[in-house]
């Protein structure tokens, strides 16, 4: 009895270990994605947009970042709750206690996609570049570095001319990809073959159709990379994109339009998925841009520049919650600040402001009337001929004119809007903006006198001071603190009349697994694979 | 035969030459400074002074307009703002939409041949009403409708064909085809119509000349007075109509190619004139105004050999 | 009604000949339809504002995307809007933008043609060069571009399709005035000393009539067309004008959900540029002196 007892007690443990182990199996495979990756494959992902030179030096678009992504590592990355993490580097910057010295330790025994060495030297080749190429656009995000050292192959030192608390946010985007130095000296336009360390290398590129990656066998954690090739096709046209996804000509879907999410969260080989931004979409007011951006403020004399009343009545007129319903069938975030309630900087800098979603139209109607102006005229330029700005600026003009506001609308195409923003040629402006980590990146250039996007022409000594102060402070309490102040100043005179955060919508077919997005909205693919 | 070939040659090369001084100009006068539009959000001064030094945007205009036949006679058409070859980008995107051109004008004949003549021969009976209101419809329907109905019904619907987008005919026969069938019906339908009108007023005119009714006379079978005069005849209003309705049929391209989202040259041209990427614009309007003089200038020469008429006398048509 | 008074009908040949076609007209049902259904389109967009129940921009986000109904006797589309009223103010740009481009055709193309096939030699050879640059360009590129330098309108749109209908009417009409030259009236009045206006004016031009007449009323529905299709490229109309090309564009995002939002506006354009077509055939045929009937 005793024996056939201790017999049962040894059989039963090892039921329950074997159990437990499987059961351990299971999880770790269920956290990792469900089913297991199979290697090979190419991925096919539909972009909104075409992106542009595919040399960060010069790169500009949203959708560049995306393939960026894959192919082209940065020192610094974003995690999932958008807090900066290492990549390149080993760790976060090292600050010195005056601020003025950046010292970044770099990971070693990692290569670039033509099999030259990552190191210290390639970095300062790189930061070099951006802030001295003609025609740098990464210039004026990282204007603080005076010059970078290269100790030694892991360590890179730059010395700032003044502080800089942006500047960890800044090389966790473009103007912190590495470029080969190999293949900067042996061609003229690195945009045509870009290499940097990555788990993708560039293949080739038709411009307004695809661009083709491949698996890169110099890469650090090749291992964990399982497609053979991602494939980046052009689909600008929103419906057209989601059919292709339907019928499986792509894998992941970049921005569903609005009037395709309820299709496709019906279809049962999709995955809907959903990012909340950083970025704002609003009306910019122009009050101080006759001339030009940069060209010094005198008030433009319109109905809208000269009355503060008018302007706080065109905001009260809005009913932000009526215009997500009807014009993006309710999928995107109404609010009135620039910062995005996924940041932490939303609840600190906006605590104790008021925001309305609803119109207040008993109070426009009083202030149109207290601003003293007879039938007041505003001219609406749309950043985009597309359906949804018309169908945009056709609901503002309708609000309005229930408060006895007449709002004539120009649909104009995207870039000549911006010109015509910047020459200063408009009266309100729709228009948004991408979205940076740091409050300064959503807020500075917009309506600081020297921003560089201040298209509004405003000018307000006290918030530039408070804008200044919020860059070279480097705690973020003292910073929550001088970013409130800003949202005051900035929801008093109404500049900009922030309306809503989009809230982008990406569709991946349930053959894929490994896909993610974060708050940046850029899609993650490069550890995606196929389980079916 | 060579005299007339060598002066409508050199007519055509006048074209071309006026025709780029007209996209030069044209190009030019968009609004905005093109500098800024290929600068895009970043108004650095130091950038936008770059931009115009690599794109010679600072130098006198005649200046550029010499140094851009210059290359563009060489075959380098510039960089676009993505830093890729235009001339690259253009031969790889031109057989899409020949393709679709081919196939639309195939299927136009084909219709508009065989009904035309078929309405001929029966004058007056059912079949040429039914032609004949066939080639209205054709005429009145405004193609790019038509497209969006038929993606509704084939696409959404019943699921028969793609809705949109292009598989390359090398990688995949099958599919090319699925995805060519509609845009080809769209394009084709409205030189259908017109080719059935004119084949048939053209068969009607020719059925009734002393010729035929010599043949006719001579005892020729139907078939044969069908056949070899009437046919030939109308051949060259075929011809003649196909040279003029080139044009219709480079436009109705690039509203089809923006509908089925297939990326031709059509839609090459509408993203460049969006994009303001001038560069790109300049090149794309310089190919598509030569090809079509150039396509003209051939029209012309199997015209002047389908008609002696011409060749000899030399008279414009 | 009958010729009663046989006098009349040989004293006035020119009311004669006008009876004649109208009773050549009149055997035509098909052309007698085209001629009702265009007047019916012109009529719309004239009598737009009494006729349409309500205005084109009257939105109400609580119905959006509503089906046939008593309020709403075609629903409403995307924003709230009376989808019937958009499309009887949507005649008034497809007619304005139709007829508009067809006169500005005719006055450019007109003037040019007759003087190219009048005069012969160099200026033929310079007008024809220039019509065949106009022709290089295809026309909805030149709608765009010239949407691009001047700002997209209505207007703008109309221009560029005038534009675009020029080179062919310039072909058609150089042809006609090359053909006129060697008619016997005209030589007479060469040999009689008559001045070019004068020969012009009394003799080419009403002879051209009918010939153009008939261009024109085929003119039309390209035009009707081509507006259409660039306001679906946003490069007509604005909002919150309506359009029948800007209302096919809104219903693409829509193409799933409210299919009808495409298919009443698709209509419109259909049977507006048929019944021109009807019309322009049944004058043709009318006019043509080689049909019997």
């Amino acid at each position: 009895m005793r024996g056939s007892f201790r017999r049962f007690t040894l059989l039963a443990l090892g039921l329950v270990l074997l159990g437990a182990l499987t059961a351990a199996v299971a999880a770790a495979r269920g956290s990792t994605s469900g089913a297991t990756i199979k290697n090979g494959g190419t991925l096919t992902i539909g972009l909104a947009e075409e992106p542009d030179a595919l040399d960060p030096t010069i790169a500009r678009t949203f959708v560049g970042r995306i393939v960026f992504l894959a192919t082209c590592e940065k020192l610094y990355d974003l995690d999932s709750h958008l807090n900066i993490v290492p990549q390149l580097a080993a760790a976060l910057p090292q600050v010195s206690k005056d601020k003025l010295t950046y010292t970044i330790k770099l990971r070693s025994g990692i290569k670039f996609n033509d099999g030259t060495p990552f190191n210290a030297a390639a970095v300062k080749t790189t930061i070099e570049r951006y802030l001295t190429f003609k025609g740098s656009v990464r210039a004026s995000e990282i204007s603080p570095i005076k010059t970078v050292d290269a100790p030694n192959a892991t360590t890179v030192v730059l010395h700032l001319s003044s502080p800089y608390s942006p500047l960890t946010a800044q090389l966790a985007d473009r103007a912190g990809m590495i470029l080969s130095p190999k293949a900067l000296a042996s061609s003229a336009s690195f945009a045509q073959d870009p290499v940097c360390v990555g788990a993708f290398s560039f293949k080739d590129r038709v411009a307004g159709d695809h661009i083709t990656l491949v698996k890169s066998n110099d890469y650090y954690d090749k291992a964990k990379v399982h497609l053979s090739s991602i494939v980046f096709k052009i689909m600008t046209d929103p419906s057209s994109r989601t059919q292709a996804l339907r019928a499986g000509d792509i894998q992941v879907e970049d921005r569903i339009q609005s009037t395709d999410v309820p299709t496709l969260q019906k279809d049962k080989s999709v995955t809907v998925s959903k990012a909340v931004t950083i970025g704002y979409q609003g009306l910019t007011l122009n009050i101080g841009n006759s001339k030009g951006v940069g060209k010094g403020f005198s008030n433009t004399g319109t109905p809208i520049a000269k009355s503060q009343f008018l302007r706080t009545a065109f905001d009260a007129a809005l009913d932000r919650t009526t215009i997500n319903k009807v014009v993006f069938g309710g999928l995107n975030l109404p609010d009135c600040y620039p910062i995005a309630p996924v940041s932490p900087w939303y609840k600190p800098t906006t605590a104790g402001l008021q925001c309305n979603l609803h119109a207040n139209v008993a109070l426009a109607k009083s202030l149109v009337k207290a601003s003293g102006i007879a039938d007041p005229t505003v001219h609406l330029m749309l950043g985009g001929t597309d359906p949804v700005n018309a169908r945009l600026g056709q609901v503002i003009q309708s609000m309005e004119k229930a408060v006895g506001i007449n709002v004539t609308v120009q649909p104009t195409e995207f870039t000549t809007s911006l010109n015509t923003a910047t020459a200063g040629n408009f009266e309100a402006y729709a228009v948004g903006w991408s979205g940076r980590v740091d409050p300064d990146g959503n807020i500075y250039s917009q309506v600081a006198t020297p921003g560089t996007l201040n298209y509004s022409g405003y000018s307000n000594a006290k918030l530039d001071y408070i804008l200044n102060g919020a860059r070279k402070s480097v705690t973020t309490k003292s910073r929550d603190t001088l970013y409130r102040a800003a949202m005051k100043i900035i929801h008093n005179d109404r500049p900009i009349i922030y309306l809503y955060h989009p809230v982008n919508y990406y569709g991946t077919s349930k053959k894929v697994s490994g896909v993610q997005i974060f708050g940046d909205g850029l899609i993650r693919a490069q550890f995606a694979g196929y389980t079916q | 035969m060579g005299g007339f070939l060598l002066r409508k040659a050199g007519a055509a090369l006048i074209v071309v030459f006026c025709s780029s001084v007209v996209v030069f100009v044209g190009v030019r006068a968009l609004p905005g400074d093109p500098a800024v539009a290929l600068s895009g959000e970043n108004r650095d001064p130091a950038v936008l002074a770059a931009v115009r030094e690599k794109y010679g945007l600072d130098q006198p205009l005649p200046v550029q307009y010499v140094k851009w036949v210059g290359r563009a006679v060489r075959g380098d058409l510039g960089v676009d703002s993505r830093d890729l070859p235009v001339a690259h980008t253009i031969v790889t995107r031109i057989p899409i939409t020949l393709e679709l051109a081919l196939l639309s004008v195939a299927l136009g004949m084909l219709i508009g041949i065989t009904s035309g003549v078929i309405a001929a021969v029966r004058r007056g009976k059912a079949e040429d009403h039914a032609a004949t209101t066939f080639a209205l419809v054709g005429l009145s329907l405004p193609h790019f409708w038509l497209g969006l109905m038929m993606i509704i019904l084939f696409a959404v619907d019943l699921h028969w064909l793609p809705s949109s987008g292009y598989v390359s005919f090398g990688q995949h026969p099958i599919q090319n085809l699925e995805h060519m069938v509609m845009p080809a019906i769209v394009l084709g339908t409205g030189l259908s119509a017109v080719l059935m009108r004119q084949m048939r007023s053209s068969m009607l005119a020719s059925l009734g000349a002393d010729y035929v009714r010599t043949a006719r006379a001579k005892g020729l079978t139907e078939a044969s007075v069908i056949g070899k005069h009437a046919l030939r005849n109308s051949l060259i209003t075929v011809t003649t109509v196909v040279g003029l309705q080139l044009g219709a049929l480079i436009s109705g391209a690039v509203i089809t190619e923006q509908i089925f989202v297939i990326p031709g040259f059509g839609r090459l041209t509408l993203e460049a004139i969006n994009q303001r990427d001038y560069t790109l614009l300049q090149g794309v309007v310089l190919v598509a105004a030569t090809g079509y003089v150039v396509v003209n200038l051939l029209v012309d020469v199997i015209y002047s050999l389908l008609n002696p008429r011409i060749r000899v006398t030399g008279a414009a048509p | 009604m009958s010729f009663a008074d046989p006098t009349i009908a040989v004293i006035d040949p020119r009311a004669r000949r006008r009876r004649l076609l109208r009773r050549r007209f009149l055997r035509r049902p098909l052309a007698v339809v085209g001629l009702v259904v265009s007047t019916l389109f012109i009529l719309t967009a004239i009598l737009a504002p009494w006729l349409a129940p309500y205005s084109a921009g009257t939105s109400d986000f609580t119905a959006t995307l509503g089906h046939s109904s008593g309020k709403h006797l075609l629903g409403t589309d995307e924003l709230g809007r009376d989808v019937l009223s958009r499309i009887i103010w949507g005649a008034r740009a497809s007619i304005e933008a139709g007829v508009l481009a067809t006169m500005l055709a005719m006055a450019i193309a007109v003037p040019l043609g007759v003087i190219a096939g009048y005069y012969r030699g160099f200026v033929d050879t310079v007008i024809a060069r220039m019509t065949d640059v106009l022709l290089a360009f295809p026309f909805l590129i030149v709608a765009v571009g010239l949407a691009a330098i001047l700002g997209p309108s209505l207007t703008n749109a109309t221009i560029a399709l005038g534009v675009g209908a020029a080179p062919g009417l310039i072909r058609v009409a150089r042809g006609e005035a090359l053909a006129l030259r060697e008619e016997d009236y005209v030589r007479a009045a060469v040999a009689n000393g008559a001045s070019d206006a004068r020969i012009l004016t009394r003799h080419v031009l009403p002879n051209m009539l009918s010939t153009l007449i008939v261009q024109a009323t085929v003119a039309i529905p390209t035009a009707i067309i081509g507006e259409a299709v660039l306001s679906f490229l946003g490069l007509g109309v604005q909002p919150p004008t309506p359009s029948w090309g800007v209302m096919l564009a809104d219903a693409q995002s829509y193409l799933a959900q409210a299919p009808r939002l495409a298919v009443y506006p698709g209509i419109a354009i259909f049977l507006c540029s048929l019944s021109f077509n009807l019309l322009g055939d049944g004058l043709r045929d009318v006019l043509d002196p080689r049909t019997t009937r």
